[in-house]
């Protein structure tokens, strides 16, 4: 965006506005090559366009990420943004979002991260950081209660993010000190690598950790003691006593959540006929009972953990106490990790998946991304396209759990055949060659994650249309799973209001498992998010906020999200799904037979009801303007867009 | 008597890390509870998380009967509650020494960053925030000659096996 718009932009934003709660009203700004640090305001015009954590970093990628600019290149910016109710006495309010350009698809990128690291970003005082530049040698950033300092990371370069951890709570003499750093797989620009904080949590989708990397910022250490102010106390407690009450008489939430956290998807998708099985070949996993939720707590869940708090308590702390794989331990399996090494690689020994993620954890790499990468690699080598000769002589036969965690630590260290896998599922397709792109089961660049889109066609039609790639997560509700019933025309339009429900957490700051996945039914979920939501937001910053506005909010997100796409040259044809599932036929299952043969009449459906051209994808000028983004739309208009 | 020492029967606070996830719900509710503020460096019970061994335990005054600190405390602002036997500390008289952190036993002192002043759990006057709060109950207040004898829920994550058995194992 041309500096003249943007200046406009700041003529309308008050910047010595005294925010009352929630925002801490201060951004760091970071110079890496010049190893400056800058406090600057936080500007009221995004708060009030944008509210907060997505919001921010799609608009901030769209002002200041030049077209032009290399993902893994010094002009790149990386964002974390702890969003306004992070940190807060809002009920799972631990989230916050890393955005910068995604390595990996070229585009939009940003990844969404629990634990304990946002809440302490805002107790250290800052509602966002913004990293620029490149350091000339390896650092990382401490702040502590409004100090910021950029340290030599000589030492701790080329360490996994245990040790990396360690080093810095012993540098700092600090053991509360909370920590998001890059493991190697960051440093060694794999364009799959994530920002792991308190070990076990990732930033992890977008390839973020290989920005992290191309700066040479191994890891960003808060620590603050400020909490977060709230404006209208005792209207916040009434809606935060009000949500408790909900999530205690849901049993999704107060008994699912807690007992099995994500893995019960692994039985539900697998029931549906579409859970992810050697690459996608297939939705049924003949070996679901070795590694599904009752297989994972029966063996290995030691105990629920929990992000900063939350009562719902999905994350797993699991241990392996004897075999093969004895003494492995790691915060998880998360669903998506137990079907990324699991089915979709054939593989069903549940321990060496819990392996395969203690190593991702370790390395820096995105469990879903990586499993899904492997799986492309096993059937290449199933169609003949690859042999040991490509593969640095690993059997790459389904469910060969030694070649699949060689692979992952062979991408993690760009080694061999992983150096080939490393820069991603298409990518890889291209150096492969031999039409292998049919294997690569990806939209944009970024690989499919959950559930088979044959299986639920208009809900994950979100892979088609999702701004970041293949995105499970923009629309990620169990409410959404019956809209095949419907006319087209109706269900792309509640598919496109679930969209703007979804990204209520983003912009927030709480977590979308418990107020929005794990629900006992659709309006519970539109109670949480958005009734609750919007009364926990406005009592939290006194700024105050209908449902509608909210949703608008949501809309603009998505809206500038299209129009920063489209810019780069993204455009309907973009918007589409792998071959396989719009040509094969599920093989077997509920579903069988079934191919995706709706997304061209239910593309036209949901652009129109986004105001997004059916032509092009792209967000109308009517659109632009009634969602206040008319410097959005001259930018694209000059820019013959 | 000496308020050093005390034989009141009284009730203390317990904590069961099994049943603990780290959520850290009892430091924030501590907070809010004394201060009005969300804000959990002020709160007088923490979670020592470890994220390496994934262990978390809830830590917090054990109110000793022979508690070292009362007789440190070189302007006599600890004091035992009469009432819950608590250790308390009166905040118009500490100055901040430190003389009480050092002092403790098992380190559940705190110097609050805000007035830089001693922190310890009270108890709540008897009627504890944290345990009304704990999702878990991993934080349980029980008379002290009970405290081998807890009431550990079964938590919903616990493995289902011994309830799943076959007609051929029982």
């Amino acid at each position: 965006m041309s500096w003249s718009a943007v200046a406009a932009r700041l003529e309308k934003s008050d910047l010595s506005l005294q925010f009352k709660g929630g925002y801490t009203g201060k951004t760091l700004e970071v110079d890496l090559r010049n190893r400056v640090v800058s406090e600057k305001p936080l500007r009221s015009d995004l708060v009030d366009d944008y509210i907060g954590g997505r919001g921010f970093t799609s608009r901030l990628q769209y002002e200041e990420i030049d077209p032009s600019v290399d993902p893994l290149g010094p002009e790149n910016i990386l964002i974390f943004a702890a969003p306004p109710l992070t940190g807060s006495g809002v009920p799972c309010s631990s989230r916050f979002v890393v955005g910068c350009r995604s390595p990996l698809t070229g585009i939009l990128g940003d990844a969404n991260c629990g634990g304990n690291w946002g809440p302490e970003l805002k107790f250290s005082g800052y509602d966002m950081i913004i990293a620029r530049g490149r350091a000339k040698k390896p650092v990382y950033l401490s702040i502590n209660d409004g100090h910021a300092e950029i340290k030599d990371a000589d030492h701790i370069w080329g360490k996994d993010t245990k040790e990396t951890e360690r080093i810095i709570r012993k540098d700092l003499g600090d053991e509360k000190v909370q920590i998001a750093a890059i493991g190697q797989a960051g440093e060694n620009l794999v364009r799959v690598a994530s920002i792991m904080a308190n070990l076990d949590h990732a930033a992890a989708r977008s390839g973020v950790g290989a920005v992290m990397g191309s700066k040479k910022l191994k890891a960003v250490a808060v620590r603050g003691t400020k909490g977060v102010e709230v404006a209208e106390v005792q209207d916040f407690e009434n809606a935060v006593k009000d949500l408790m009450q909900v999530f205690t008489s849901d049993d999704q939430s107060s008994r699912v959540l807690p007992g099995y956290g994500s893995p019960v998807l692994v039985t539900i998708h697998n029931g549906l006929g579409g859970m992810a099985t050697r690459n996608w070949q297939t939705g049924v996993f003949e070996g679901v009972q070795k590694i599904d939720a009752d297989a994972l707590r029966d063996q290995y869940v030691v105990k629920a953990r929990a992000c900063f708090n939350c009562p719902g308590a999905c994350d797993r702390d699991s241990a392996v106490r004897d075999g093969e794989f004895k003494g492995v331990h790691v915060g998880g399996p998360e669903y998506f990790t137990i079907v990324s090494f699991g089915s979709k690689l054939g593989n069903d020994n549940l321990a060496s998946i819990l392996k395969a993620n203690q190593l991702s954890n370790l390395y820096g790499l995105d469990c879903a991304s990586t499993g899904g990468i492997i799986g492309f690699a096993m059937e290449c080598y199933e169609k003949g396209l690859i042999d040991k000769k490509d593969t640095d002589g690993l059997d790459l036969s389904w469910g060969n759990y030694k070649s699949i965690l060689e692979l992952v630590r062979k991408m993690a260290f760009r080694e061999g055949f992983g150096a080939v896998l490393a820069d991603g599922v298409r990518q890889a397709a291209k150096a492969i060659g031999k039409g292998a792109e049919r294997y690569a089961i990806h939209v944009k660049g970024m690989d499919c994650v959950t559930i088979d889109p044959r299986v639920l066609k208009v809900y994950n039609l979100r892979y088609a249309v999702g701004t970041r790639g293949a995105d499970h997560l923009r629309i990620s509700v169990m409410g959404a799973y019956g809209l095949d019933s419907l006319p087209l025309d109706e269900a792309a339009r509640k598919l496109k209001h679930w969209q703007d429900i979804v990204a209520i957490p983003d912009t927030m700051g709480f977590c979308k498992f418990p107020y929005i996945f794990f629900s006992g039914a659709a309006e519970i979920t539109v109670k949480k998010s958005l009734t609750l939501g919007t009364r926990l937001y406005s009592s939290a910053t006194g700024i105050h906020l209908t449902e509608s506005q909210v949703l608008t909010v949501s809309e603009r997100v998505a809206a500038t999200e299209r129009a920063h796409n489209a810019r780069l040259g993204i455009r309907r044809k973009d918007d589409t799904l792998p071959r396989r599932f719009l040509e094969e036929p599920l093989p077997e299952g509920p579903k069988k037979g079934a191919v995706y043969d709706i997304l061209d009449p239910l593309l036209d459906e949901f652009y129109k009801a986004s105001g997004c051209d059916t032509q092009t994808g792209i967000p109308t000028r009517e659109t632009l303007m009634r969602l206040g983004l008319e410097d959005v739309a001259q930018d694209l208009k000059s820019l013959k867009v | 008597m000496s308020s050093l020492t005390t034989n009141v029967s009284r009730s203390i606070l317990v904590a069961i890390p099994e049943l603990c996830t780290g959520c850290r719900i009892c430091e924030i509710r501590c907070a809010f509870r004394h201060y009005g503020q969300y804000n959990p460096a002020r709160a007088r019970i923490i979670v020592a998380r470890n994220d390496e061994t994934g262990r978390d335990v809830p830590q917090a005054c054990r109110q000793c009967s022979k508690c070292p600190v009362i007789a440190v405390c070189p302007t006599s602002a600890i004091s035992r509650d009469e009432k819950t036997g608590a250790v308390v500390i009166l905040e118009e008289k500490c100055n901040s020494c430190g003389l009480c952190v050092d002092a403790c036993l098992f380190h559940t002192i705190f110097i609050d960053p805000t007035t830089k002043l001693a922190l310890n759990c009270d108890l709540c006057g008897g009627d504890p925030e944290c345990v009304k709060q704990c999702p878990w109950k991993a934080v349980q207040y029980v008379p002290i000659e009970q405290t081998s004898k807890l009431n550990k829920p079964i938590p919903p994550w616990a493995p289902t096996k011994s309830v799943n058995v076959t007609v051929e194992d029982a």
